[in-house]
């Protein structure tokens, strides 16, 4: 009877433990220079998406009979899931009930849009700014329907993060302008750490599938990834050149993304891995053209597992003291 | 019978958890030792004290992760309830979060994600589309309804619940998984549209953006267009790419559109000369005959 007390006491203390070492992990001490790099890259990105959309925005976003498919598809499609999910024709109702045209609607859209960004950029109104950049990239997304691919899902996370992360940071012209109460250290680390564990996921997700397709062991899948339009940027002519190195890259496409949740914590590899996916990605942006997907999947990378860079009078450079993004 | 106070504050230094004070006479036993063991693990901080004021007295300890505390809820039943004080006493006000809170919502948004990239994963093996044996896909299949009633998608499509799941993903960019070109890059899809002019004159013509880089969202629209789920709108959409193309050639009579697959040659046969070949899967007719520009 006493083991049995004795046994469950250990237990529970072992428990305990477990879950000191958890809520430790979760709610690490953290400056706020990664919420910089953020805010900064995800303003660059949606500046980007607003130029990279400038053409095509009406025809992409206008109702049935006036655009490419109309927004109606994606929207009903949308509903489908839930009415509650944001979308275009909501400011377009909004905008008729002041006699606003669809047309000035969306170019009112995307004109926010686009100072949302710029806005980030500069660090001004930032929680404001974040908020309105989500909302306004949901809907356009939403709206989308179809046409919408991975880089959208990755930016409107990215921007749910940052709409919720403690903002202004230390860079900010808000924080320049109005000096507010420096943001609670565990609460920036609390979200760096929700980027870091979703970034985690994503990799391991891609790469575990990755390895269940016999293509990417045998280079065939980075082949064909490479030759179909609209990512054919190379030509085959060029590819064939470097056909016993595509194995190679595929097998370390698979085992780099599999891996990453295990080596990007531990300080020792963790800048090799930062390198390697950070040196992907722009692989991936620069040879087939996914700029978009490429921009953001490197600043999601930076602001979690970047070192914390620091102005200084001589430019960038590591910030001695900082905090790791895990010492465990 | 022993009265006295237990409370649990936070940890100054690392600015962590919220308050817990309960009165012993509420606590059984074992959950009183559990406390005591708690304690005990944290005496050994610098910042942890404990009082005693006899019957009445207090037992203060400052916990090295006070927000442990919230973990007790459970042993502790309703006497947090009536006492608990979420926030840091050494904190600011406006510095004080609900930790239990924030890592209730950490939960909740992970298994969310899992149950996301776990349904797109399962649905992989299901279709048998890796190299995974077949014998594996029905336990797949099954699996993948798991994650999928996790999501709440086996709930009826009114249900609130489901909505506010789904609702949620899309605000979060979690909906879809993150099996980009995996587990094989399928081949891809064209759609062509043959014009047919009043002077019997033919065209060629494909649906366009303006922007070559917003050109991929078209490809992706035409790789969702293959798939089954979405065999019941595929007619209204080619329809409305026809028709897109149809206003730039407002003289033409007739489109078909035709859908297919393109699977591209591998290195070896790209080497000998091989070029892609292209499978027909629909197509259709569209007369042009309304002058407001409606297709029949």
């Amino acid at each position: 009877m006493v083991k049995g007390n004795e046994l469950k006491a250990k237990v529970e203390t072992a428990s305990l433990v477990a879950l000191r070492s958890f809520l430790d992990f979760l709610f690490p001490s953290e400056n706020d220079r990664w919420l910089s790099v953020l805010r900064i890259g995800l303003g660059l990105q949606t500046v980007v998406y607003a130029f990279f959309l400038r053409s095509d925005w009406h025809y992409l976003f206008a109702s049935r009979g006036k655009g490419l498919v109309g927004r109606e598809v994606g929207e009903a499609i949308t509903s489908f899931d839930s009415p509650l999910i944001p979308k275009l024709s909501w400011l377009v109702a909004l905008g008729r009930s002041v006699n606003m045209s669809e047309e000035a609607v969306l170019s009112v859209a995307w004109a926010c849009l686009l100072c949302a960004g710029c806005f980030l950029l500069l660090g001004l109104f930032c929680r404001p700014a974040a908020i309105l950049a989500w909302f306004l990239h949901l809907c356009a997304t939403e709206s989308g329907g179809l046409l919408a691919y991975g880089a959208d899902n990755f930016m409107t996370t990215a921007l749910f993060y940052l709409m919720l992360s403690p903002l202004p940071d230390h860079y900010s012209f808000d924080q320049w302008v109005i000096k507010t109460k420096p943001k609670n250290p565990q609460l920036l680390g609390f979200w760096r750490r929700v980027l870091q564990v979703h970034l985690c996921f994503v990799y391991f997700i891609g790469g575990l599938a990755k390895c269940l397709g016999n293509g990417w062991w045998n280079g065939s899948n980075l082949w064909r990834s490479l030759i179909r339009p609209p990512f054919n940027l190379v030509s085959p002519d060029i590819l064939v050149r470097f056909k016993y190195a595509l194995p190679v890259l595929g097998i370390s496409i698979c085992l780099l993304e599999v891996s990453y949740p295990v080596f990007i914590w531990m300080r020792r590899t963790r800048r090799v891995w930062l390198v390697c996916i950070l040196a992907m990605h722009a692989a991936i942006g620069l040879l087939m053209g996914l700029y978009l997907f490429a921009l953001v999947l490197i600043v999601l990378n930076l602001a979690a597992f970047g070192p914390n860079w620091r102005i200084g009078s001589r430019g960038f450079y590591l910030g001695a003291n900082a905090p790791a993004p895990s010492s465990r | 019978m022993v009265s006295g106070r237990v409370v649990l504050c936070t940890n100054a230094s690392r600015g962590l958890g919220f308050d817990l004070s309960v009165g012993r006479r509420n606590l059984d036993c074992q959950k009183f030792c559990l406390l005591e063991k708690f304690s005990a693990i944290v005496a050994h901080h610098p910042n942890s004290t404990e009082e005693n004021q006899g019957n009445e007295g207090t037992f203060q300890i400052k916990a090295f992760v006070s927000s442990l505390a919230s973990i007790c809820i459970p042993l502790l039943g309703q006497a947090q309830q009536k006492n608990g004080r979420p926030g840091d006493r050494s904190l600011p006000f406006g510095q004080m979060f609900p930790k239990r809170i924030y890592a209730a919502c950490f939960g909740i948004h992970f298994l969310l994600i899992t149950a996301v990239c776990l349904a797109g994963l399962f649905s992989l093996i299901a279709e048998s589309a890796t190299v995974l044996p077949a014998a594996l896909e029905p336990y797949a299949r099954k699996a993948e309804v798991a994650a999928a009633w996790l999501l709440g998608k086996k709930a009826a499509a009114s249900s609130p619940v489901r909505r506010c799941i789904a609702t949620y993903l899309h605000a979060a960019g979690i909906q879809a998984g993150y099996t980009f070109f995996a587990p094989n890059v399928p081949g891809y899809h064209r759609l062509t549209l043959e014009l047919f002019y009043n002077d019997g004159r033919v065209e060629h013509e494909s649906p366009h953006l303006r922007s070559k880089a917003t050109g991929l969202r078209l490809e992706s629209l035409l790789d969702r267009l293959a798939e089954q789920r979405y065999e019941p709108i595929r007619e209204v959409l080619v329809k409305m790419l026809a028709f897109s193309v149809w206003r730039e050639h407002p003289d033409v009579k007739k489109i078909r559109a035709v859908f297919g697959s393109v699977t591209p040659p591998d290195i070896a046969e790209f080497e000998q000369g091989k070029a892609e070949t292209f499978q027909p899967i629909f197509s259709f007719d569209f007369s042009l005959r309304d002058r407001h520009g409606e297709g029949q």
